[in-house]
This record gives structure tokens, sequence and C-alpha cells, in this order.
């Protein structure tokens, strides 16, 4: 799974500014009796400037679709919940005679592979829809998650019909972040 | 993988919430937390219950029962941990009360006579009389409730974050982590186990080797706290380039867990460490009151220093400036009486600095910082309270979170037991009245400065496993002091909000480690969350209990007792809320602590708001933190880097995680360890 590209030289430098006007700030604030106050502010308008330089270069980036931006951060997502829900439905499908160390061991591989993919895109899609936007499709997919990994503790300690429950559980919440998926794709458009 | 027979599992339900695991987890909270309450009183720190009452689990459920399950252990250990945690809260705050108490007696007529009559000065007189610290149980019965409040509502208030926390942000919560770790252990494959085990193993023996001589008088090495790079590479002690020793292994294996994520804490340790607190030492950035300190306690060996101390200390002390102190503390820092005074007096510069200076800035940056976080989460924490009302009210029982109209009524009792316990501990003090509508502003300022101090806490835990708990307590005081005034009872009243904010952010900062391990484990978040709330209250009360039959053979604040952070919390209400009596010097101190707290805030704020992602709670924390915890645990996390390009991230799952988890998990055990082995020595009737 692709995840999300690294910051640009730009943003790095922003960051670095903006570390320089703590430190300002920091040290108008340390001097006796009391604080400098010229210079504290000079530090948090140093502050400030990097935090509207790293947002000019992140938007710059963004717009000039060099990284991840939110089409194809949302395309990216929209994958890794479709991979999910073909092997989770695949697992369930085997699950009633499958041997509980491969249930097991694809619950962990869907978890490592899809959801953290997901995950990785939060930036992005924050940067576009908003983090309620990222929040949308994440909070249903970090509850089917919980259950694959729900499924990993059962198939560990033998209990089949709580593996069952479990799986089951995971392909409702995946669809539901599948759908969410699709409003969050409709709403940009 | 699993031992048992399907045919026997499949039958029955699965296991989570049963008695075994809960019993098991109340004995092992409770156990821990007569130890560590001891523990936390001689040494300053506690060890989370949840990963040895996790391993104990497997022995107990499996191993002996023959019937646990990965889920159930996990109850067990959010149990053990929901009772253990509260010790800090306690002895964190507590103790200032039976401290104010020995004050008080040094300063009465009746002991200095009785001191004089016994040929002892009047502090040894003290030390030996347990009874001169005695409080009115009344106090006891405010703690009690304020402990009781606080673990109550520490849990309810943290409950929506949830989602926000773990499942939208992915806080690492390295404690959970490991505690995942422990729990899947026995089917995680055998490679992994292995370097459980082994992280284990060499943990225990590295903790135990450290910390022996603090238990074991007259072993051939010394107690390392930590090592010092600074000294080897003849740079001024104020200059601290410094690693954890004791507890280091914790700190590496925390920083590992975490990643390349808490590298970033290590800027906020520069700019603290080696940019601000030099700065403040090399510019005379200082009263004199510091260089009276200097003096005092870096030229304890120098006749010269010590004849003007006893000539000119009181007058120095009440004028407020003294050329004489000055002259001698600058002379000292050169190296005028020999490297060894520059050292010691260098060192003392640099503990003043960090303690008035990069501290206050540290903490007030972490406020504002939490601010702008719950700013800036505030949609998404509306839309989780939303989404609990609304899965109640379409799918009832099958709600992931506990029902909202438990938490309503749970914090409208917490704050009722909240006012309740104020009022007890003010109308105690016998002098000087509060007035109901007092009680109730301060009772709300607490409570609402008691949810922001969890989210602080939490992020702070799930960013980088550190909590700033007396940080928090100190806030507290300072609050309610600057609404009610510095009256005997304002100081009461403050104290009981402290108590109850400690035992709160301490179980909220827990039940958001044990969510993550429940998470990983695929535990149901309702189920922990009810069973949290259920015996949150025991450890609070069985902390109390051990104070108070401790408080009847020893003195807090002597050997060996020395209860530091109670020491530093009282030594911040004179501070901060310095007496009506105090002196000019203290007076402007307090005033200038207050003002860096305000820069901090406002810096904390900006960044936050400005950049987002929770960076000045983190930068802030980094002020906060010593410099040996940070750089130890950025190790850990450089390590990880390091690893991760070198051998590849299955690499880091397979065997670096598993030996991190280790590492957290045996420096606990070891801990355990020591402290049953000094309590042993101390019921044997051996010197502690």
């Amino acid at each position: 799974m692709e995840t999300e590209a690294k910051k640009s030289t730009a943003e790095t430098l922003a960051s670095w500014v903006q570390y320089l006007g703590m430190t300002i700030a920091m040290l108008g604030g340390a001097t006796w009796p009391a604080p400098r106050w010229t210079v504290v502010a000079g530090g948090i308008g140093v502050l400030g400037a990097g935090i509207v330089w790293a947002r000019l270069a992140a938007g710059k980036r963004t717009a000039a679709g060099v990284n991840a931006g939110g089409d194809r951060a949302i395309e990216r997502v929209q994958s890794a919940l479709d991979a999910a829900k073909q092997r989770t439905a695949a697992v369930r499908a085997s699950a009633e005679s499958a041997a509980f160390e491969a249930i097991a061991n694809e619950c962990e591989g869907i978890v490592r592979d899809c959801v953290e993919a997901v995950a990785a895109q939060q930036e992005s899609l924050s940067r576009t829809y908003g983090f309620a936007g990222y929040a949308q499709v994440m909070t249903p997919f970090a509850a089917a998650e919980r259950w694959l990994n729900r499924t990993w503790s059962a198939a560990s300690d033998g209990h089949r019909p709580e593996v069952l429950a479990s799986l089951d559980h995971a392909i409702e919440h995946i669809d539901e972040a599948l759908r969410e998926c699709a409003v969050l794709t409709k709403s940009a458009k | 993988m699993a031992a048992s027979s399907e045919e026997q599992q499949g039958a029955a339900p699965y296991r989570e919430i049963t008695f075994a695991g809960v019993a098991l987890g109340v004995i092992v909270g409770v156990v821990m937390t007569v130890s560590f309450t001891y523990a936390g009183l001689k040494l300053g720190f506690t060890v989370p219950a949840s990963m040895v009452s996790a391993m104990l689990g497997w022995g107990v459920l499996r191993g002996l029962l023959k019937k646990g399950s990965i889920v159930e252990n996990n109850i067990n250990q959010t149990v053990a941990a929901a009772i253990n945690v509260s010790s800090a809260g306690v002895i964190f705050t507590v103790p200032v009360l039976y401290l104010f108490q020995a004050e008080r007696a040094r300063g009465s007529a009746t002991v200095a006579q009785a001191a004089q009559r016994a040929g002892l000065s009047i502090e040894q007189y003290v030390a030996r009389h347990p009874e001169l610290q005695a409080i009115d149980p009344k106090f006891l019965w405010a703690m009690a409730g304020a402990s009781l409040a606080g673990a109550l509502l520490g849990v309810l208030f943290i409950i929506p974050s949830r989602k926000q926390m773990i499942e939208l942000e992915r806080l690492v919560f390295p404690t959970g982590v490991a505690t995942a770790t422990i729990l899947k252990a026995s089917a995680s494959g055998a490679r992994r186990a292995k370097m459980l085990g082994w992280g284990i193993l060499t943990s225990v023996l590295f903790a135990t080797f450290v910390g022996l001589p603090g238990v074991v008088q007259g072993l051939p090495w010394p107690a390392i706290e930590e090592f010092s790079i600074s000294e080897r590479l003849h740079l001024p002690a104020w200059f601290a380039i410094t690693l954890a020793v004791s507890g280091g292994l914790t700190s590496i294996g925390g920083g590992y867990i975490t990643g390349r994520a808490g590298l970033v804490l290590m800027v906020g340790a520069v700019i603290g460490h080696w940019i601000v607190t030099p700065a403040v030492i090399t510019q005379g950035w200082l009263p004199d009151r510091a260089w009276l300190d200097v003096v005092a306690r870096a030229g304890t060996n120098i006749d010269a220093a010590q004849s003007v101390l006893t000539a000119h200390g009181e007058h120095c002390r009440a004028a407020n400036t003294c050329a004489e102190f000055v002259s001698m503390g600058h002379q000292l820092a050169a190296g005028a009486h020999g490297h060894g005074a520059s050292d010691a007096a260098n060192a003392v510069l640099g503990g003043w600095a960090y303690r008035n200076v990069t501290r206050p800035l540290g903490v007030g940056m972490l406020l504002g910082g939490s601010i702008a976080s719950v700013i800036l989460t505030a949609p998404v924490l509306l839309a989780a309270v939303r989404s609990v009302r609304r899965a109640r009210a379409s799918q009832s029982g099958a709600s992931q979170e506990l029902d909202p109209r438990l938490m309503y009524v749970g914090i409208g009792t917490g704050f009722v037991i909240l006012v309740f316990a104020a009022w007890m501990g003010a109308s105690a003090v016998g002098t000087g009245t509060i007035s109901v509508g007092s009680i109730l502003l301060a009772s709300a300022i607490a409570t609402a400065w008691m949810w922001l101090a969890n989210i602080i806490v939490s992020i702070t835990t799930g960013k980088t496993d550190n909590s700033p708990l007396s940080g928090m307590a100190l806030i507290t005081i300072l609050l309610i002091l600057t609404a009610l005034g510095r009256s005997e009872a304002g100081v009461m009243v403050a104290m009981v909000m402290a108590v109850a904010v400690c035992v709160a952010t301490g179980q909220g900062s827990d039940m958001m480690q044990d969510l993550k391990t429940g998470h990983l484990v695929g535990a149901l978040p309702r189920r922990q969350q009810l069973t949290q709330l259920l015996v949150a209250w025991i450890g609070p009360l069985v902390s109390l209990v051990t104070l108070f039959v401790l408080a009847k053979k020893f003195v807090f604040g002597n050997d060996p007792l020395t209860a530091p952070q109670a020491q530093a919390i009282k030594a911040a209400i004179e501070l901060l809320a310095p007496a009506p009596d105090a002196t000019l010097a203290q007076q402007a101190l307090a005033d200038a602590t207050r003002l860096r707290y305000a820069v901090g805030a406002a810096v904390g704020l900006t960044l936050t708001l400005g950049a987002g992602g929770g960076l000045g709670v983190v930068l802030g924390l980094s002020m906060y933190l010593p410099m040996s915890v940070t750089l130890t645990y950025s190790i850990g996390c450089a390590i990880t880097v390091w690893t991760e390009k070198k051998y590849g991230r299955d690499w880091v799952e397979e065997r670096g995680i598993p030996l991190a988890a280790g590492w957290l998990v045996g420096e606990g055990l070891a801990q355990v360890v020591l402290v049953g082995v000094d309590l042993a020595r101390v019921a044997a009737g051996g010197r502690a």
C-alpha cells in the first residue's frame, strides 16, 4: 500500500522557523524579574510567520499534485477498504473449518496492510475534506479493525463461535466505511 | 496457537468479564497499591500494574485455572491497573498536609522545650515523633472524598476521547502496546515470545543491579540514578547532557515503541535545557536569592561561605538581597574555591533555573497547547458524544461505549462528592471561613480543569508515555488559591482539589492505556469502561489507609519516607501562594512564575492552533521533563528509525517491539521485587 508522502523542503524549513520563534519567545519569558514582552511578542510573530509559511507550502504541494492530494488519497482509501472487504469476506467464507492459525495470520495481515494504509492518509484527507471527513471514514474502519483484532484473539484462544461473530461485525463495519467513503467522494464532486 | 480444545471452548461463551479475572485483578491491584504507596513515598514514583498483572494473569487464569482467554486477561490487567494507578495521585498530594503539620510542630514553643529537655535539635525531635505530624481525621475523610470523586470523574471524563485518541489520531500509548504484547505473546509465535522473554530478563537483571544498593546497604557498587555526559566532557553542570540509568531501559523501550514520532520531544528539550537554562545563568537572569541557595548548598564545605552564611544568613533572607552572597556565589561558580565547589555551584544554579524558569515555561506550554487541542478537536469530541447517544437510541445494548446517561449521573455524583469533600476539609481547619458559594466556585473550577487536565495527561501519555501529574496538581493549587485567596481554609480546599485532579488524571490516562490495549486485542470498550468504573474507588482508599498507617511510624519528609513529590508540591504552594508575611523576594518569584506560565501558554496555544498535531503539548512536556528522561527516550526513538532503515519494518515488529515491551515489563517487575525486599526488611525491624 502507498503511504503518505514526505514533506517538502519548504515545509521542513518552515518548521524550523516555528522552532526559532518558540525559542525567541521562551528566552523573552525567561528574563528576570519580568519577561521582556517585546521579545516574547517578536518570538510569537516569528512563530506565526513559520506557521503561515508551512501552510502555504503544504497548500502548494497539494495543489501541484506532487504528493498525496485529496483525490489520490481518497482513491487509496477506497482501494484499501476494497481490499479489506475482499480479504475479510474470504476469511469468513472459510472460517467455519479453517485452521485457527491461518485465520489469525490473515486477520493480522489485513490490519497491517489495510487499516494502516487508511490511517496514513489522515493528513491528506484532513487537508481536503477536514478532520471530520477523515473521521467519517476512519471511525467505522477502526471499529472493523477492533473486530479483526478480536477475531485474532478468539482464534488464538480456539473459540470458533466468537471468531465467526467477530468477522461478521468486522464486515459490517467495513461496509459502513465504504459507504462513508462514497459519500465523501460524492460531496467532493 | 491455542492449547484448549475447540469443542470445550466453543460450547461456552467467550470469556471476558469473569469472576476469576476480576478477582485476580483486585488482588494484584491491592497488593501493588500497598507496595507502591510505600515505594512512592520513598522514591517519588510508582509503577503501572498492567504489565505485571497481565503476566500473572497467564500463570493463574490459563496455567492454574486452565481456561483463561486473551480478553479475560485484559480485564484482569484493567482492574489491577485501575486500582494501583491512584496511589500516585494520593502520595503526591496527601502527605503535604502532614508536612505542613510537622512544620507547625517545629514552630511550637512546647516542642522546642521538649526538644531541649531531650537534648535534641527541634528537627531531630520532630523526626522522631510521628504523632506531631498527626492530622485531624476529618482531613482524611475529606481526602477520601476527593480521591473518590477524582476516580469517578477521571474515568467518565475521558470516555468520549477514546475514538479521537485511539481510533482517529492513533496515539501510541507505549505501555498499552507493551501490555498487549504480553497478552498476545503466547499466540504470537515463538520468535516474538523469545524476544519478549529476553527483554524481560535483561531488564530485570539491569534494574535489580541498579536499584539494589538503594535497598540493601553495604553492596560493593553504588546506586546510580543517571550518567552525566556533561561531566565527562567537562561542561558546566547546568548544561545537562545526562542519561537515565535508573529507569533507563523503560525510557529506551518507551521511545522504541513510539518510534520516529517521538523524536520531536528532543526539540523542546534542546530549547529548554540547552538554550533557555544556560541563557538564564550566563545572562544573569537570576534573583539574588538564587545565589543565596548556591552559597548555602554548594558552599557547605567551604569555611568562608559557611561563615558568611552563619553571620548574615538571616539578615540576607530578610533583606531579600545581599551583595556578599551574590559575590560569593559568583566566585563559587567560577571555580575560585576549587573545581568541586564550582561543579556543585553550577549544579545548584542549573537546578534553580530548571525549577523556576524552564519548567514553568513548559507547564504553561502544556496548558496552552492543551486548550488549543481541545478547541481543534471539539467538533470531533462532540460528534463522539453524539454518536454514543445515537448508538444507544438505535441499537440498545450494542453500543461500543458506556451508556451516556450513566456518564451524566456519574459526573453529577462526582461533583457532589467533591463539594462535600471540600466543605469537610475547609470546616475542619477551624480558623477562617469559606462560604458555600466559594466552595461551589472552587469545585466548578476544579471540575472544569480536571476535564482539561485529563485530556492533557492522556495526550502526553499517548504520545510519549510520560505524564506531568505533579504539574497538573500545581496548576490546580494555583487556580484555586487565586480564586479563594491564601487563607488556611483556602489552602485546604486547594489540596482537596489537587488530590481529586491528580487521582482523576491518573485514572483517565490509565483508562486510555487500557483501552489502547483493549483495541489491540479486540476487547469491547464498554466492558472495560464499566469494569474500571466499578473498581476505581478501591485504589484511593487502599492507598489512603496505607499512608495513614505509615504516618503512625514514620515522619514524612525524613528518611526513609522523604516524600519527594509532596515536598515539591509543598514548596510550590509556598512559592505560588506566598503567605501574607512572605518576603519581597518570595513575592517577586511567585509573580515571575505566574508570568512564565502565561508566556508558555501563549506559545503553546499559538503553536498548536497553527501547526496542530498536539505539538505544543509535546514540546511543553519535553521542557517540563528532566533532560535525562527525554534524552534516553529519544535514543529509543532513534534506534527504531535506525533498525527500520537497516532491517525493515517487519524486523521492528517481529523483534524490536517485543524486546522493547520486555524492557518496560522487566523494570516494573524488578521494582516490585525491590519494594518487596524493602518492605520485608522494614517488617523485620531493619532500617528501611
